[in-house]
């Protein structure tokens, strides 16, 4: 794509040209600020490590235990939070565009309500979730990833075919969509606490600690389940951004333009719900990082889904880097719940929004 | 050339459009007239195949349009509704949109000249940059027009592209219009209230009642007769100028009155 634009014809004019490089330059910002998060991400922390150090190990040297602080705690959790602020941050952008809707994301539409809920079944009743003996309540090894994903796919899907049966039977407003998806989450957070209920105190606290949202839990494989999904997504969702762009002027400007506005309409919400289903089923809900980050590089790139959607990918990621780092440094050596942060972070920016009257234009 | 072959449409077991055909030639701009309910917008989205016509062709040069992609009918069809959601893009992005059909990955090099080029046609190469929902309507009329002809195709339909522009905007619309068809070779088909708009920038006439034509040809074809047929009233057409302007000779009359007494 950008090969492409780079052979922009004589006839294009400069002023358009330098648009989109501006563009660019917001990209490679973010990528930058990305990047910077990770290392301060990957240095700080209760056992001190400096960035000659942290190179050091990361090049294959260093001692044992800057190794074991490396690659088992800090460098899984920086991935884990890259990809699934990635994750949630690419849903929120499209289904904020399939929709038609600025409140849509995956934890406003209780998709991640949902998923959390099939990813408690699976926990609970399928016994996907082993507890780690060593520190019972803090540690939840998944013993089948592959089980509780697809729990949280189903859950998820379930929240998302509702909502798009609203869409396609009632052509519902933007608010009633999230009206219905406050019903939902709802619904699936009073059915998880049912499962609560019936668990032992075991599996009890596996599910509570589990329902925070913690980066540090999924292990490498789970990481790589993460990032093969998202990556798979990323791709399909870049390779349809002219779709998007006509979709954003409406359906049948869309068709009219040749667009197979279902077709798209149906895999995108799917890949949608998979990729926040995967993230919730590994991390625990995550509010608003898919909500709020496609709305801050709107301000920055427009609604050109060529940059919006790696920019929001980037942002995402960004926030949830930026929340690690706080919940880090709030109450050292404590580690405060990654959910918790996010919401801390996503609620005023979302009041911000509904006050400013953007959010229901 | 465009032939549209025995076209019906119905909602339910009502039936909107009643075996409706005519031809159109590329270069010619045509208007679809009559009054509000005769299956003018039907019509044109069956054309366009945003609807599913219950029988009937469209055979754009002889090759029926039922059995092309979405996408390959985007690059024969363009169409611009009565009403744009805008996204907040700008004015080029917009234009380009209308590549769409013709881009693989991402604009090409071409992509980028033509719509460039269907821009400086609507004159609105200095709005580039501007954003189209903060344009004016007249503005974003010429955007849509830009995008349609960058789409390239042999068939544009228009759904009323005047009802919401001021006099000027107006004229100068349908102005474009016609340089749509006679300059860039396109076949034009326009849905459009105003008599005397069509009259001044379309060559042939359609007029639709009850889901079926009712009459067709030149601006002879636009007569009194025709007119208290179709819309119910009665009309003089003069010409002024030399220009045939419909006058409608519309008698009040006081059904109301004893509502009042």
């Amino acid at each position: 794509m950008d090969l492409h634009s780079e052979q922009l014809h004589t006839a294009t004019p400069d002023s358009y040209r330098l648009f989109l490089r501006r563009k660019r330059l917001v990209t490679l910002v973010l990528l930058t600020a990305v990047l910077t998060a990770a290392l301060l991400s990957l240095t700080s922390g209760s056992a001190g490590l400096s960035l000659a150090e942290l190179a050091d190990t990361l090049t294959g040297g260093g001692t044992a235990q800057s190794r074991a602080i490396v690659f088992h705690v800090r460098l899984p959790r920086v991935a884990v939070a890259v990809v699934v602020g990635a994750a949630l941050a690419l849903a929120g952008c499209v289904m904020q565009n399939i929709l038609r809707n600025p409140l849509a994301s995956a934890s406003t539409l209780g998709v991640s309500q949902g998923a959390a809920f099939g990813a408690a079944l699976a926990i609970i009743a399928l016994d996907a979730g082993a507890q780690n003996a060593a520190n019972a309540g803090t540690a939840v090894t998944i013993s089948s990833p592959g089980t509780v994903t697809l729990c949280a796919f189903l859950g998820g899907l379930a929240t998302t075919a509702v909502i798009l049966g609203l869409c396609r039977l009632r052509s519902a407003s933007p608010s009633s969509m999230i009206l219905a998806g406050v019903a939902l989450s709802s619904l699936f957070s009073g059915a998880t606490t049912l499962l609560q209920y019936f668990a032992d105190d075991v599996q009890l606290s596996a599910v509570v600690y589990w329902t925070f949202g913690d980066l540090g839990r999924p292990g490498w494989s789970e990481i790589r389940l993460m990032y093969a999904v998202t990556l798979a997504a990323l791709v399909y969702f870049l390779w349809n951004c002219w779709n998007y762009n006509a979709l954003s002027s409406g359906v049948q400007t869309a068709k009219s333009l040749g667009v197979n506005v279902d077709l798209l309409s149906f895999v995108s919400m799917g890949l949608c719900t998979l990729i926040s289903a995967t993230a919730v089923a590994f991390v625990g809900i995550v509010s608003f990082v898919g909500l709020i980050a496609p709305h801050i590089v709107r301000r920055f790139v427009g609604s050109d889904y060529r940059f919006l959607l790696p920019c929001s990918a980037l942002a995402g990621s960004l926030l949830l880097l930026l929340g690690d780092l706080a919940a880090k440094a709030i109450l050292p050596p404590a580690i405060l719940p990654i959910g918790a942060i996010t919401s801390f972070l996503g609620a005023p920016l979302f009041l911000l929004l509904i006050f400013r009257g953007e959010a229901l234009k | 050339m465009i032939q549209v072959e025995n076209l019906s449409f119905s909602y339910g077991s009502h039936p909107i459009l009643q075996n409706v055909s005519f031809t159109l030639e590329q270069g010619e701009c045509v208007a679809i007239l009559g009054n509000n309910g005769a299956g003018k917008s039907t019509l044109i989205s069956c054309i366009s195949r945003l609807r599913k016509p219950s029988s009937g062709n469209v055979l754009i040069d002889g090759s029926p349009i039922s059995q092309l992609s979405r996408n390959q009918l985007a690059r024969q069809i363009a169409y611009v509704s009565q009403k744009n959601e805008l996204a907040h893009a700008t004015v080029f992005d917009a234009v380009l949109l209308g590549r769409k059909p013709h881009m693989k990955w991402g604009p090409s090099a071409v992509d980028y000249d033509v719509a460039e080029h269907a821009l400086r046609a609507v004159g609105m190469e200095d709005c580039r940059l501007r954003y189209v929902d903060q344009l004016s309507g007249g503005e974003q009329q010429k955007v849509m027009l830009a995008r349609a002809i960058a789409q390239e195709p042999k068939l544009l339909l228009l759904d009323e592209p005047t009802s919401s522009l001021d006099l000027r905007n107006q004229y100068e619309s349908m102005e474009l219009i016609r340089h749509c068809a006679h300059d860039h070779h396109i076949a034009v088909l326009v849905v459009i209230h105003d008599l005397n708009l069509a009259l001044r920038f379309c060559d042939r006439f359609l007029f639709l009642q009850g889901g079926t034509i009712f009459a067709s040809g030149g601006a002879e074809a636009v007569t009194p007769e025709n007119i208290r047929a179709v819309y119910g009233m009665e009309a003089s057409v003069e010409q002024f100028r030399e220009v045939p302007v419909v006058i409608p000779l519309f008698h009040r009359h006081e059904p109301c009155s004893a509502m009042y007494e």
